[in-house]
């Protein structure tokens, strides 16, 4: 998601799963929808009836890759050169076939240089402010480097070098006499990379332009010296062109970028055949139409699903980026049947991300406070100077204002915040001593006039480094975001009484926790140092899910208190208990340790809503009381506040919060107990608690994503459910595009096709008019000048903005344009080596292991000199999968017999030639061993299936879904799997590391 | 009079294989923890048709009664535990088994009361004879020590649908791919009210003996085997074994070889 949301601005399915059916043509990578996503398949094989056609990608000829027209059986890891080589393809060879409104390269670069005119936005909550006009479209993407020239510098591997390295260098050199008078001029490339240049292209040498560029320039008129120089950064960085394909633009960076990855270089690095990969292109290329949709025409447009497959890597957040790039330059963003659609696995995957599911967000995307908040003079990460509206960096300009003036000026620039009046600033001298106070009046432009003249005199340069807002919450400079955190502290941390009115004390602020939880790798380390003395794990099973198990079920049973809430007895749960085996197998009995085990009902026996992986919302009521003694997550939840609450932990939050919160809001005064109205009173609950982060921001919501989703009035007739919109249940498909408008909600505004750009009216559906050049652009670039107010600091905090100097923390680690890397364990070795490629050096969580093989300073050289030597002792590449019939960690599924029945055991798929080199054969058993050690084989083995064409020579396909309890038992590939994470999200890298094989007899 | 039938599109089976944790979960059916095996008690079995070097390729062929219009099985048992369900329109829902009325006991054998032979279910064999195709309905080989044995076989969720329990069979609203749909056959087409009408000579490929169906958009050689056969056995021994050559054949070879061990026997005997 981190992918998507620095590119597009938000992390999300941009289109739904009906929609799947209005494709042309469907470009499945890093996904197995037929096995793992069958859901989505009733609206795949609707397409397939309609004609559309099916490209996978995929390391194995899964079932999926049974239905598709070409299947590209690409090594793991190898996504983002497979991309290039197809937009290589189609950018260079002007490829036979593709013709007329497809995607052909000048259908590309028009649809890029369209500009757009006079188009509505929306510049407020409600859906119903338009408010402005000519705001661009995402096609209308300036597409020009900065002058700063911030760009990925692939031969420094920096990507906050401020030089631009990557774009080609044309050589000075003499001009032979005889070319001079024809007037041709050959041009070669200083550096390694290929120039780029196209026909039509023009670039002045020496004054002279040169054009007409076809391999060699043709001269306008004769050059008036052999000789010639050639300033890149003169014509280059100008970026005077104004049109996506002129000289300097960034599309022309890009292509410049993409030209080494030609169809030739990209199928010996994904390792599959040249006329394959130029086939899927044109295969796509037929199926997408890059122009502006208009009324009326119904242009084909070509989806791209994309799964765990292609986020499981070290660089899962560039690969997602590369997909962004293909689908935008196709023309198939913001189209019914286009769009990038990542697939979740659950009914509630989006909804929990959606809530701050993940150790470095809090609800809605946002970032916690930093932990050196205090004194707001010194953040880190500024996502919290967005977040909280604290303009930092904030320079005065007014040269020498004396003591008694009433007007100071403001360059008020990067972080877009502007002040309103009543806002105090607290003004910092140049020397660093000398502060005050001041409050605003008014503010005309850059001039803010304050109420009283200034107690001190400043001159330029002076900052400010401390404010606050009067009217943080109604104020419209500032986000949604903003707004909806303030309405948060007020109903946490205060009585919830006059929630989206005024500013919430600072006070309230100082008891949000601060600072980022730890990654789902360290965690456990901490756990095995004592760092962290008590573990709640709630409704996850680490002990089979995580990568390198050891380590995990040492830090679980290490940790001194343990608390797992599950729906079964998991075995996370079970290092509870000693059992005979492997030393983690000694558990937590007998130690003096504490474990409680909770249980948690199913999700039939509970009420909430869902949001699914298309963004709608939706509710669901509790079928059945609660069986046995369990009970639901919210019961679970509350009744654990209440004890903390009643233990003191709540005593420093004064203002009677614990009873606001849980005694009145939730519309319960007594705790729920099973009897007749414990069905209704659950629903109650439950829908209490969403409407207050549902309902619209202004009324008291939460959550801005979610703003109007519930308690708002007037925002679309026709809905059922009465406030609760995820309740409504209109089956009307208005337009026949599978939209169903009033079935239940879609963040944002019950927008159901996401970047559409507002250009016609969906029949059905609400056109997306938040997002503008700036946002999409960020693909190529960002120029961070104007907002929707929408998701104000949501975008900020995703925007790759040049100026700021903060940028580590926020952008997608690797650069604008995403690059091949190899995983961190290749069997590739001379790709490895290759400078151009190499590993990801920002990948987060490599293995301590690495650093006694070899040194090296820092942990890229390091994995580097261990796979140098190491390839010779795992040859083979792992890769993860996981099957139709279980499901994660296996605790849901493990337990039901029917599914123990049809899959008993997991499994290795191996190529029929390395099951000859390994001696082994169907029905055998082995284990697997990494440098990370063997797969435990207390409870079996992995049943090895060999094949011809499921898998590669040299790749190994296994599940991992395996335990050691509930009814069938076995190991799971995550014993061995590689805990390197993605350098932005931490994701491990699953997909892909190195292994042996060991034979079992 | 009408004939309800699921039909299988073979094109969209992805062996997802929820129908049949859907059938099992309906019918209270047991699980056996054989490891991946077909069991006797699959009302309803998805096998993919492929070979032993590229496994789960597909087609994804679902195997299950197929609700014969005149069942040679109904027809053959003797206590009439096997019969067409009608609902109330006198429509045809599916061949029903009625459990209280079968009255097999060991290794699918009952005794014949007159004269007090032991004698084989003739359901099953009439089934393997007339249909080659599964050969349903089956009895338990894990439950031939138990007094429990009866019939196992699909039923179209015939009871329950009559009874008003389920508007269709559960494994038909499981699928969620649409490759199974469910409806009265009139014509050329399966009137399937939730999903649409299906045109079944639309199809290139279809097959039926009566409630269901299997269509295909390709040609598409149907499988012979027993899944069940096939999966304890081999799929070779399996078409064997159940094709006519294997039945004429195999029972006079097991009879000569018999003789022929017996008369051995009684040799080295003497020659003792």
């Amino acid at each position: 998601m981190a992918g998507l949301a620095a590119t597009f601005g938000r992390g999300a399915m941009t289109n739904h799963w009906i929609d799947v059916k209005n494709a042309n043509c469907i470009f499945i990578i890093g996904a197995n929808p037929c096995e793992n996503h069958p859901g989505v398949m009733r609206w795949i094989n609707q397409a397939i009836d309609n004609g559309a056609k099916v490209v996978v990608a995929d390391p194995r000829k899964t079932r999926t890759a049974t239905l598709a027209d070409i299947h590209l059986q690409i090594r793991p890891g190898t996504d983002i050169a497979l991309i290039y080589g197809m937009l290589n393809h189609l950018l260079f060879d002007s490829p036979a076939g593709v013709t007329g409104d497809q995607a052909t390269r000048a259908n590309i670069e028009a649809f890029l240089a369209t500009t757009g005119t006079s188009r509505n936005f929306k510049a407020d909550d409600g859906g119903t402010g338009a408010s402005g006009t000519g705001w661009p479209k995402y096609a209308d993407a300036l597409f020009k480097v900065n002058s700063a020239g911030d760009d990925y510098d692939r031969e420094t591997k920096t990507w906050s070098s401020k030089s631009v390295s990557n774009v080609p260098k044309l050589a000075g050199g003499p001009i032979s006499t005889a070319a001079r008078l024809s007037n041709v001029v050959t041009i070669t490339t200083a550096n390694s990379t290929p120039h780029g240049l196209q026909v039509g292209d023009s670039v002045v040498i020496n004054g002279v332009n040169l054009t007409s560029f076809n391999g060699t320039f043709t001269v306008a008129s004769a050059p008036s010296s052999t000789t010639f120089t050639y300033s890149q950064t003169a014509s280059d960085e100008s970026g005077t062109g104004g049109t996506a394909y002129g000289a300097g633009s960034v599309y022309q960076k890009l292509r410049s970028w993409l030209a080494e990855y030609t169809p030739a270089v990209a199928a010996d690095i994904c390792g599959v055949a040249e006329a394959d990969i130029k086939a899927a292109a044109v295969m796509i290329a037929q199926n997408s139409t890059p122009a502006i949709r208009s009324n009326g025409s119904s242009p084909k447009a070509a989806t791209l699903l994309y799964a765990m497959g292609a986020t499981q890597h070290t660089y899962g957040s560039q690969i997602i980026r590369s997909y962004a790039v293909f689908q935008t330059m196709l023309g198939n963003m913001g189209k019914f049947g286009g769009g990038i659609n990542a697939m979740r696995g659950i009914h509630n995957v989006q909804g929990s991300t959606d809530m701050g599911l993940l150790y470095g967000n809090i609800p809605g995307y946002s970032g916690p406070p930093a932990t050196n908040f205090t004194g707001n003079k010194g953040f880190v990460k500024y996502q919290n100077t967005k977040m909280f509206g604290n303009p930092y960096g904030t320079t005065i300009t007014t040269v020498d204002a004396a003591a008694t003036d009433t007007t100071i000026t403001v360059a008020n620039t990067s972080n877009g915040i502007s002040f309103v009046a009543a806002d105090s600033l607290e003004i910092m001298h140049t020397n660093g001593t000398t502060s005050e106070t001041v409050t605003v009046a008014s503010i005309v432009g850059s001039v803010v006039t304050l109420t009283t003249g200034l107690a001190n005199a400043y001159t330029a340069g002076a900052t400010v480094v401390n404010s606050t807002y009067a009217t943080r919450s109604t104020a419209t400079p500032f986000g949604l975001q903003q707004r909806g955190f303030n309405n948060m502290l007020r109903y946490w941390f205060s009585d919830g009484s006059s929630p989206g009115v005024g500013d919430s004390a600072a006070s309230l602020f100082d008891y949000f926790p601060k600072g980022n939880g730890q990654n789902h790798v360290q965690m456990f380390k901490d756990m095995i140092s004592g760092a962290t003395t008590m573990a709640v794990v709630w409704g996850q099973n680490p002990a089979v899910t995580e990568p390198n198990l050891t380590e995990v079920r040492s830090g679980l049973t290490t940790v001194p208190t343990l608390v797992v809430v599950d729906q079964f007895f998991t075995e996370t749960a079970g290092l509870a208990e000693n059992k005979e085996g492997p030393p983690w197998y000694e558990g937590r009995a007998g130690t003096g340790k504490t474990t409680y085990v909770l249980p948690a009902c199913s999700f039939a026996e509970k009420a909430g809503s869902q949001t699914n992986s298309g963004r709608w919302i939706q509710w669901r009521s509790a079928a059945i009381p609660s069986m046995g003694g369990s009970r639901a997550d919210m019961e679970i939840l509350l009744n654990l506040a209440k004890a903390l609450g009643t233990a003191g932990a709540f005593d420093h939050i004064t203002g009677g919060t614990y009873t606001a919160l849980y005694g009145n809001q939730y519309g319960y005064t007594t705790w729920l107990t099973k009897d007749a109205t414990y069905m209704s009173a659950l629903d109650t609950v439950a829908e209490s608690v969403y409407i207050q982060f549902a309902q619209p921001l202004n009324a008291g919501g939460t959550l801005w994503i979610y703003s109007n989703a519930a308690g708002a009035s007037g925002l679309r007739a026709g809905y059922q459910g009465g406030v609760n919109y995820a309740k409504s249940r209109v089956t009307t498909d208005t337009g026949g595009m599978g939209v169903y408008p009033d079935w239940g909600h879609a963040w944002l505004l019950n927008r159901r096709i996401f970047y559409n750009n507002g250009e016609t009216t969906f029949a059905g559906d609400q056109s997306d008019t938040y997002v503008n050049a700036d946002i999409v652009a960020q693909l190529f670039t960002g120029t961070v000048t104007k907002y929707g107010q929408h998701a104000y600091a949501y975008r900020y905090y995703r925007a790759m903005t040049e100026t700021d100097t903060n940028k580590t923390v926020n952008e997608v680690k690797g650069g604008r344009f995403p690059k091949h890397w190899e995983p961190m364990e290749s069997s590739r070795s001379d790709l490895v080596a290759n400078t151009a490629y190499g590993r990801n050096e920002n990948a987060t969580n490599v293995p301590d292991t690495y650093a006694t093989r070899g040194g090296g300073a820092t942990a890229a050289d390091r994995a580097h000199q261990y796979v140098a030597s190491g390839y010779t002792t795992y040859p083979l590449v792992l890769t993860t999968i996981r099957c139709t019939e279980h499901f994660q960690g296996g605790p849901t599924t493990r337990n039901v017999p029917w599914l123990n029945e049809l899959v008993p055991v997991p499994w290795i798929e191996i190529n029929a030639y390395d099951a000859k080199t390994y001696r082994v054969k169907n029905g055998d058993y082995v284990r697997i061993q990494t440098d990370r050690g063997t797969t435990d084989n207390a409870n079996g083995n992995f049943k090895v299936v060999v094949t011809t064409n499921r898998v590669k020579q040299g790749v190994v396909a296994i599940p991992w879904h395996w335990g050691n309890q509930g009814l069938s038992k076995g190991p799971s590939a995550n014993d061995v799997t590689i805990p390197a994470g993605d350098a932005n999200t931490t994701i491990p890298e699953y997909k892909a590391c190195l292994c042996t094989l060991i034979k079992q007899v | 009079m009408a004939r309800y039938t699921v039909v299988q599109i073979l094109d969209k089976c992805l062996k997802c294989r929820g129908c049949m944790v859907a059938c099992q979960r309906v019918n209270k059916l047991d699980s056996d923890g054989v490891a991946e095996k077909v069991q006797y008690d699959d009302y309803v079995v998805v096998k993919s048709q492929s070979k032993r070097s590229t496994p789960d390729m597909g087609p994804y062929v679902r195997y299950n009664c197929w609700h014969c219009p005149t069942a040679p099985c109904g027809a053959s048992c003797p206590w009439g535990a096997l019969y067409e369900r009608k609902d109330s329109n006198g429509d045809i829902l599916g061949v029903d088994v009625d459990r209280s009325y079968c009255h097999y006991g060991l290794s699918g054998t009952y005794l014949n009361r007159k004269t007090g032979a032991l004698k084989t279910a003739k359901c099953r064999s009439q089934c393997r004879k007339n249909c080659m195709r599964g050969g349903y309905p089956k009895f338990g080989a894990n439950d031939m020590v138990s007094s429990s044995t009866y019939v196992y076989k699909c039923t179209l969720c015939a009871t329950k649908i009559a009874s008003g329990d389920l508007t269709e069979p559960a494994c038909v609203t499981a699928c969620p791919n649409n490759a199974l749909r469910y409806g009265k056959i009139s014509g050329s087409t399966v009137v399937d009210t939730t999903r649409g009408t299906l045109t079944l000579s639309d199809y290139t490929y279809r097959a039926t003996v009566g409630g269901f169906y299997w269509v295909s958009s390709h040609a598409f050689g149907p499988p012979t085997s027993d899944p069940y056969v096939e999966d304890h056995l081999t799929p070779m021994v399996s078409r064997f074994l159940l094709s006519p050559a294997g039945v004429s054949f195999l029972m006079p070879a097991a009879v000569v070889g018999g003789l022929y061990g017996l008369i051995k026997r009684r040799m080295t005997l003497q020659n003792v």
